[in-house]
């Protein structure tokens, strides 16, 4: 029988929190009139570049939980300490029609005093960059197209802007401080995929230039052309309602050679995590994991080689 | 060579169903508890339609008794029992109705809080999910 169709608002109301949420927000509240009609964690988190994606790696998701009659986003902060170096990251994305995301991220990256020592510097100075992305969705449904291997897949440019960069990244020998990395992304949730429990995989290949995300620049004495890099993610829900996800991301890196003006040997390494994150609602995630930000110096001291760095990352997101 | 093999696995990873099934198997239905578990589970999942403002309009003037039987039917013929679906298909019942994604979903979500008010364990609701996931694009934008 044909009734009369209710139409959610659009964004209007979509900023009333969790007590306009719908059916799956924790405190149980009556539904929903928000910009939300997407299933529970379906708009990822946002890794640290700005995009809908895991913590390091971008997935084919749209940011929030709008669907293709509705607009969504998120804003987010991450902090990760590893040592020798903070990274703050925040930004904000639009999600528009579940098909075209735009994102912007700032990045801060935080240095500590031993590490610009072999420049005769004794200050605790920070790197900054601008990150302006653009989502495309092409083709796939990640969540319904159970019936079939396709995946969703979208592809995405993220500009970076570094405001930093004769100060650090000139000197090691990046040439740009601007550039832009292409990506296509691959994303799809196996219901039941692994023992019941949803499985989601992500693959992703970049063509970047960039040095640490672009923190360090550009290109380098070693390369400064474009590379294919590959980007991975995989993770589990673990509780019926989608709300817990452990997995593990990879990233790989060009390594274009920064340090050689120095004599310094900044061989860049692959990015590596292992995350939870908890999605209550639709409203909050929280991502905390053990990420390994690949190569960075522990000093600038002529002679010296990258070490690994190691800490911990935690994120924040809010959908709306 | 390092950076090749690694692309080259992660596809492998995508193209890879990370499921396998025992031909002998029981089948979901089985497992779920056959018809009287499947018929509870839709019970409870109306009732929870019922009382949702986002979709309870479209229901407001449905045959709720046939409706049920023909959802207990449509779940048994899909997840592998003695049944068989007779009903319309998915696009024709749902023609002219214009129920949108939003709508969709919410009906998933209220399917979610019947499998867990019967405590239906997690993995067979989310096969059975599984299953009726890709009828989406048969019932949304119609």
């Amino acid at each position: 029988m044909r009734t009369i169709k209710l139409k959610p608002p659009k964004l209007s109301s979509s900023l009333l929190g969790c007590g306009m949420a719908v059916g799956l927000c924790v405190t149980g509240m009556p539904a929903a009139l928000a910009d939300e009609g997407r299933l529970l964690a379906t708009g990822g988190a946002t890794q640290i570049e700005g995009s809908a994606g895991g913590g390091i790696v971008p997935w084919a998701l749209i940011s929030g939980y709008g669907t293709e009659d509705e607009v969504g986003g998120t804003a987010f902060l991450t902090n990760v300490d590893v040592p020798h170096y903070n990274l703050v990251s925040g930004g904000a994305a639009v999600g528009l029609y579940d098909r075209v995301e735009l994102s912007y991220a700032r990045q801060r990256l935080g240095l500590d005093n031993t590490v610009l020592s072999g420049l005769g510097l004794n200050t605790s100075p920070a790197i900054r960059q601008d990150i302006f992305g653009v989502k495309v969705k092409l083709l796939g449904d990640a969540i319904f197209s159970q019936d079939t291997l396709m995946p969703q897949v979208s592809v995405g440019m993220q500009y970076k802007r570094n405001l930093d960069f004769d100060f650090i990244p000139k000197t090691l020998g990046a040439r740009s401080a601007d550039g832009t990395d292409f990506y296509v992304a691959a994303t799809k949730l196996f219901l039941g995929g692994l023992d019941g429990r949803n499985v989601l995989l992500n693959g992703t290949i970049r063509m970047t230039k960039a040095n640490q995300m672009g923190l360090l620049g550009f290109g380098g004495p070693g390369n400064n052309t474009y590379q294919a890099e590959f980007e991975g993610s995989a993770g589990v829900f673990l509780d019926r309602a989608n709300t817990w996800m452990i997995g593990a991301e990879y990233r790989q890196n060009p390594d274009n050679g920064l340090g050689a003006p120095l004599g310094v040997s900044l061989h860049q390494s692959a990015y590596k995590d292992a995350y939870v994150a908890y999605i209550p609602n639709k409203r909050f995630a929280l991502v905390a994991a053990y990420a390994n930000l690949g190569s960075l110096p522990a000093t600038t001291q002529p002679g010296a080689n990258s070490s690994n760095n190691s800490g911990m990352y935690l994120s924040g997101q809010f959908s709306f | 060579m390092k950076k090749t093999s690694a692309i080259l696995g992660g596809l492998l990873i995508l193209s890879a169903a990370p499921w396998v099934v025992a031909a002998d198997a029981p089948s979901l239905y089985d497992q779920l508890g056959g018809k009287p578990a499947i018929q509870k589970v839709v019970d409870d999942m109306i009732t929870h339609v019922a009382a949702d403002p986002r979709i309870n309009t479209f229901f407001a003037n449905a045959n709720i008794p046939h409706l049920k039987m023909e959802l207990v039917s449509q779940i048994c013929a899909g997840t592998g029992g003695p049944c068989t679906y007779t009903g319309q298909s998915m696009s024709a019942a749902h023609k002219g109705m214009n129920i949108d994604s939003a709508q969709f979903n919410a009906l998933v979500e209220d399917l979610q809080l019947s499998l867990a008010d019967n405590h239906v364990p997690t993995g067979l609701g989310n096969k059975l999910l599984a299953i009726l996931a890709p009828m989406k694009k048969d019932i949304d934008h119609k």
